[in-house]
């Protein structure tokens, strides 16, 4: 269905979008006829990837593969990898917090006062999120603790079951399922329309500062209002037709890389789709020994190895599990095509942590994976850690990359090229 | 309009009396600054503090902010530095004593003017019991489930209660009216009255015990021997026992009542019997309870549970010998062995237990509304009943209308009234008027008062005797005030605000953040974790109901455990598994909640103590006197246990570099002092360090130093040493505390003009050395909580 249909319908039942950045950009699309969009994937291991299985010794494009990059061999000139990158000020309340921050680089983050800020996947969703069923999909592999924050730093849960995703994608409820559903979206836009209606009755009688607090609810009111009639509208259209199976959830959070590996195989469904343009993947630490050869520790634990080399070579056991998972995915997206090209042509996909040396809890020089997505690749980018190169600029890279405008995200100095 | 002009003309006073007080201000530290300050803080300062361009305009915030800070580091002696001369002490005194009336005076208008706390929202935790009480919806886990389905709060550094780092997004709009639903759907049941039965679970007849248990032990059979009478269990396992395949099927939600005889089996001591509720669906499960079994002394459980559709029980060991497993296996199965297990016999399950039906959550909807009257009166009846609760004061004109209205549609359509009626209720619910705080600056009217009080002890909304008050306009008599106080702490809705209020005060909500590295910790079980942080709530609700003195946050002669805890702390003589006060001997480590095994956890990895972690947090949570983050680009100490160094050995290097020994001279000493304990929180003199292979256990470590010196030169040799040091300290301990309770309860920081309150109600409790209960009284007392 047509963008053009949509706002019609949106305007029709008298809303009117607020939103005029994206609508030029819209039209921008549509003139393109076969260029297909762009999208946004981030992937976040938070355990951190441990540093001498990754590094390579060398920078430049000649340089010589590593444990966990030879796993990677198969798609060398499809990624970047980089080093000294970072977010400012991360040392938080406990090392884990920066989690909150790695799409967003709020600083401080769980200190007194902390306040987070918009992540970069919603900020991209709110450029060109409205495209799409889903304006960006959080996944997460064991609770709905996600990396993707709103605007007022507001948490968007993740989703932890591939199985529930893909109903909500691609499976029609029979009609009187989608009635229902239909009547209570109405209900609730009415409820919504008659709070709005409160408004000027509780601004009389609240004083100036707290008209912060009022004024962000009645926002919201408005803008839920909007997605509720976004979400109704997208009831007549119809799901496209994946031409795969439903996946089976794993309840066993034992088997981490299953987990891992069923949202994975999402990723290239979603994009082919269109489903969404923007989506976050947290790989999280599932406190229960993972379900793998060799490995008799919890994955958290063993980041803290206390440079034991029993500890080390079970979390490398962990860690190049996951790295197949990527490397996996990677693969998926360049088999499937799309107008002359692969998906990956048009999908950026980063996938890093938020932890450097994990055994320190370190949140600065990252470990950084930039694939895909149109970029000149086949190197690995050292930048100097003293140079404290902000993570924020390959974000506005990206950002670009992907059709936005902006020349800057958080505490972005500029671009990052190389 | 009367009132909101007395407000513009209060602002106006503020805002002229400022314009003269900005010179004279200035003018008289000019004396201070001059001699001892602009030195170093002029145009070519490095510091953030140029007094040169300085304002002495205070309703700008952040010029405020800084003559709030030049007020504290002179008053500290913090500056001018230790290094440079004396300033006149006449200037000094001068200086402050003008610099505190002007800036109280600055703060107290604004607060006058605008309040001192913005209006906040109920939090999600608020949200879930408000509806649970508002619908009187009696159902186990729901309001936990119901907050579930919120956004959690942003974490902030402090309490979600405070207004001024509470977000509102559209997804907390769109989760609202997805939780009204399903409280509605929870709280309008129109069947047929559910008929209870008692059915029997023949666990000696399992199942399991003629199928896989005859697979050999490697498989996951030969774990249960049949017995004449009933079966008996060796180990601690979820698939075997279980009450859904032994035929139960639970089909309809509410109360059951559960009865289980067990008794210890070849055993030599007492054995413990674990409960479990589990449903396939749902991650975890809920330990129903732990129960002793004493030898020779059969034993009849009972436990009544709330139950779901698809629930199912099991009972199962507390193993408390690593020896089981290779016991069994060398017996070749539980048929031969002869080690300790639990025989249980049949389960009965009764229920649901219905006393009431409908539900009084129904009954209160829909109940005692005259059928003769049309559809839409009967929902205005309704909505007039509930929404004056809601809202926690009386409704204003024509409030009502739009809310009703919601109702036309359905009724049009000829919906039936439960149907009708929901509309209305959802809009209630996500209203501003529910969501919100109201209240006007100035003193707080008795409803505004009876809903903070309300949502302080009991995070939930007054109940009828606390609206009756407001409505006489008694509540705000004093002692009207400090009797529902009473009333209120006595209620058993209490325990919600002790575990809210530990939960984010002392941080016991991260309690299972990390999981203790099982090679290190093999001792570390379910039992255990499920008691540590009872004792930190029931020890913190005891000093509440007996009124006991804050220093016992210090130290204190008792705490709370269990049998399994007891063993934890090395403490004899404690039987069964029911939490319950004990007294601790002189000697002990224990006492105080530096000795409590939750927060010796949470402050810990799960593998490591670090004692720049736990120091830091002794100075945050207990003292108040939280220390700055550390600059960017300082690099973390990397652990290594290989045993080559301790921590404590790293942690030297603080000592040679001035720019870190200045925070950590105050940071590290509580953190070695904690040394002496292990990250589960037990009591150890070694360090255990991992062995080489990797199943082989842990290996003793070097030798701990707990000692140290504090930053005022007290030297200490381990943790009591430290605890008598810090007794010194007790004022300020309770100090923080009742800054806490402050911001907690209102909902705002602790500004400038404030301090004197609080001062006086430490000064106040002091001779009876700062019983916790009457601080509480004090807050609820004092001006600010009484104010906007």
């Amino acid at each position: 269905m047509s963008d053009l249909n949509r706002r019609t319908m949106l305007k029709a039942s008298g809303i009117s979008l607020a939103l005029p950045l994206l609508g030029s950009m819209q039209q921008g699309h549509a003139s393109e006829v076969a260029e297909p969009p762009s999208r946004m994937v981030f992937v976040c291991t938070t355990l951190g990837l441990h540093a001498p299985a990754l590094w390579p010794k060398t920078a430049g494009s000649g340089y010589e593969s590593t444990e966990y990059l030879d796993l990677l061999q198969d798609h060398r000139e499809d990624f970047t990898l980089f080093s000294g990158l970072a977010h400012e000020s991360q040392s938080g309340r406990n090392p884990h917090n920066c989690e909150m921050t790695w799409l967003t680089a709020a600083q401080g983050p769980g200190l007194d006062g902390f306040r987070n800020s918009i992540s970069v996947d919603q900020f991209a969703a709110s450029q060109i999120g409205n495209a799409t069923r889903f304006p960006s999909i959080a996944l997460g592999s064991s609770s709905p603790q996600s990396q993707s924050y709103t605007s007022s730093g507001v948490m968007i849960p993740a989703e932890t079951s591939p199985a529930n995703l893909f109903a909500m994608m691609f499976l029609k409820g029979n009609p009187r399922e989608v009635a229902m559903q239909k009547r209570k979206l109405s209900e609730g836009v009415s409820i919504l329309d008659q709070l709005a209606s409160q408004r000027s009755r509780l601004l009389r009688s609240s004083s100036a500062t707290e008209n912060r607090q009022i004024e962000e609810y009645f926002e919201s009111i408005r803008q839920a209002e909007i997605n509720l009639t976004e979400s109704k509208a997208w009831l007549d259209r119809p799901k496209p037709d994946p031409d795969e199976q439903p996946p089976t959830d794993i309840a066993d959070r034992a088997d981490l890389v299953g987990r891992v590996q069923l949202l994975m195989d999402l990723i290239p469904l979603i994009v082919q789709t269109d489903a969404t343009r923007v989506i976050t993947v947290m790989i999280q630490d599932h406190r229960v020994v993972p379900k793998l050869n060799g490995v008799s520790g919890e994955h958290h634990n063993l980041s803290h190895h206390g440079q034991e080399p029993s500890k080390i070579a079970q979390l490398k056991r962990i860690e190049s599990e996951l790295v197949k998972c990527f490397s996996g995915l990677l693969t998926k997206l360049k088999s499937k095509t799309e107008g002359n090209g692969k998906l990956l042509d048009h999908t950026s996909v980063l996938f890093g942590s938020n932890l450097g040396n994990a055994n320190a809890h370190d949140p600065s020089n990252l470990p950084i994976v930039l694939a895909g997505g149109g970029f000149k690749h086949g190197s690995y980018v050292a930048t100097a850690m003293q140079d404290g190169k902000p993570l924020s600029n390959l974000f506005v890279t990206m950002l670009q990359n992907a059709g936005i405008e902006t020349d800057r995200f958080a505490a972005s100095t500029g671009t990052l090229d190389w | 309009m009367a009132r909101q002009f007395v407000r513009s003309l209060l602002m106006a006073c503020s805002l002229a009396s400022l314009a003269t007080a900005d010179d004279s201000l200035k003018k008289s530290v000019a004396p201070l600054v001059q001699s001892s300050c602009i030195d170093c803080h002029d145009a070519d300062t490095d510091t953030r503090l140029n007094f040169e361009n300085l304002s002495g305009d205070l309703t700008d915030p952040a010029v405020f902010r800084q003559w709030e800070q030049v007020f504290d580091r002179v008053t500290t002696g913090e500056m001018p530095p230790k290094s440079e001369p004396r300033p006149d002490s006449t200037q000094v005194t001068d200086a402050l004593a003008k610099l505190k009336d002007s800036l109280k005076a600055e703060n107290l208008a604004q607060q006058q003017a605008i309040g001192r706390v913005p209006s906040r929202r109920l939090t999600r935790l608020e949200y879930a019991y408000t509806v649970r009480d508002l619908l009187e919806i009696d159902e186990g886990g729901f309001a936990d489930d119901l907050a579930e389905m919120l956004p959690p709060e942003s974490d902030s550094g402090g309490f979600d209660t405070v207004a001024a780092t509470q977000r509102t997004s559209p997804l907390h709009i769109e989760s609202w009216l997805r939780a009204a639903d399903h409280a509605l759907n929870t709280a309008i049941k129109l069947g047929p009255r559910p008929e209870s039965t008692r059915r029997v679970v023949d666990f000696p007849n399992a199942p399991y015990l003629s199928t896989f248990n005859k697979r050999s032990l490697t498989n996951g059979g030969s774990n249960l021997k049949q017995l004449d009478d009933a079966v008996a269990m060796f180990l601690d396992l979820d698939y075997v026992l279980r009450s859904d395949h032994c035929g139960l099927t639970i089909e309809t939600a509410g109360y059951y009542r559960i009865t289980l005889d067990a008794y210890a089996y070849q055993a030599d001591r007492p054995m413990t019997l674990k409960l479990v509720q589990a449903n396939p669906k749902k991650v975890g499960a809920n330990l129903l309870g732990a129960f002793d079994l004493q030898l020779g002394q059969p034993r009849t459980i009972e436990v009544t549970t709330f139950m779901r559709p698809g629930d199912f029980l099991y009972p199962t060991t507390h193993v408390a010998n690593g020896n089981t497993w290779s016991g069994l296996s060398a017996a070749g199965g539980a048929d031969n062995y002869k080690g300790e297990g639990i025989a249980v016999k049949s389960m009965f399950v009764e229920g649901p237990l219905v006393d009431k039906w409908p539900p009084a959550s129904t009954q209160a909807l829909l109940s005692e509304l005259d059928p003769s009257q049309s559809s839409l009166k009967r929902v205005t009846d309704v909505v007039t009943r509930i929404a004056p609760r809601a809202f926690r004061r009386p409704l204003h004109a024509n409030e009502l209308e739009s809310f009703v209205n919601l109702a036309r549609p359905g009724v049009d359509e000829g919906r039936e009234f439960a149907e009708v009626i929901r509309a209305p209720i959802r809009s209630v619910l996500s209203s501003p008027q529910f969501l919100f705080f109201g209240g006007e600056p100035g003193e707080l009217d008795d409803f505004a008062l009876a809903s903070r009080l309300s949502y302080f002890l009991w995070k939930s909304l007054p109940d009828e005797e606390l609206f009756e008050l407001a409505r006489k306009g008694q509540l705000s008599d004093r002692r009207v005030l400090a009797q529902q106080v009473e009333r209120m702490l006595d209620d058993p809705k209490s325990i919600r605000f002790v575990r809210d209020f530990v939960g984010q005060w002392l941080r016991l909500y991260d309690i299972n953040a990390t999981t203790p590295d099982r090679k290190l910790y093999p001792e570390f079980d379910g039992l255990l974790s499920d008691s540590i942080s009872k004792e930190t709530e029931l020890f913190f609700a005891e000093l509440i109901h007996e009124n006991l003195s804050a220093a016992n946050l210090i130290d204190s002669d008792f705490t709370f455990a269990n049998r399994r805890l007891a063993e934890h702390y090395r403490l004899p003589g404690v039987q069964g598994q029911e939490m319950r006060k004990v007294s601790l001997p002189p000697s002990s480590v224990r006492g105080g909640i530096l000795g409590q095994a939750s927060i010796l956890k949470l402050t810990s990895n799960g593998t490591f103590t670090s004692p720049v972690k736990r120091g830091a947090y002794v100075l945050t949570r207990l003292l108040g006197n939280a220390p700055n983050p550390p600059p960017p680009n300082v690099g973390s100490i990397e652990p290594d246990t290989r045993g080559a160094t301790t921590i404590r050995e790293s942690l030297n290097k603080h000592k040679d570099l001035e720019t870190c020994a200045q925070c950590h001279r105050e940071i590290d000493p509580p953190g070695f002092a904690l040394e002496g304990f292990d990250a589960i929180g037990g009591f150890r003199t070694h360090y255990r360090v991992a062995g080489d292979k990797p199943f082989a256990r842990y290996k003793r470590g070097p030798v701990v130093d707990a000692s140290g010196e504090t930053a005022e030169g007290e030297e200490f040799p381990g943790i009591r040493g430290y605890k008598q040091v810090l007794l010194k300290h007790t004022d300020q301990v309770a100090r923080h505390l009742t800054e806490q309770l402050i911001i907690y309860a209102t909902g705002g920081e602790i500004q400038f003009a404030d301090r004197e309150e609080i001062s006086r109600i430490v000064n106040e409790t002091r001779a009876d050395e700062y019983p916790v209960r009457s601080i509480i009284h004090q807050v609820v007392q004092c001006t600010l909580m009484r104010n906007k």
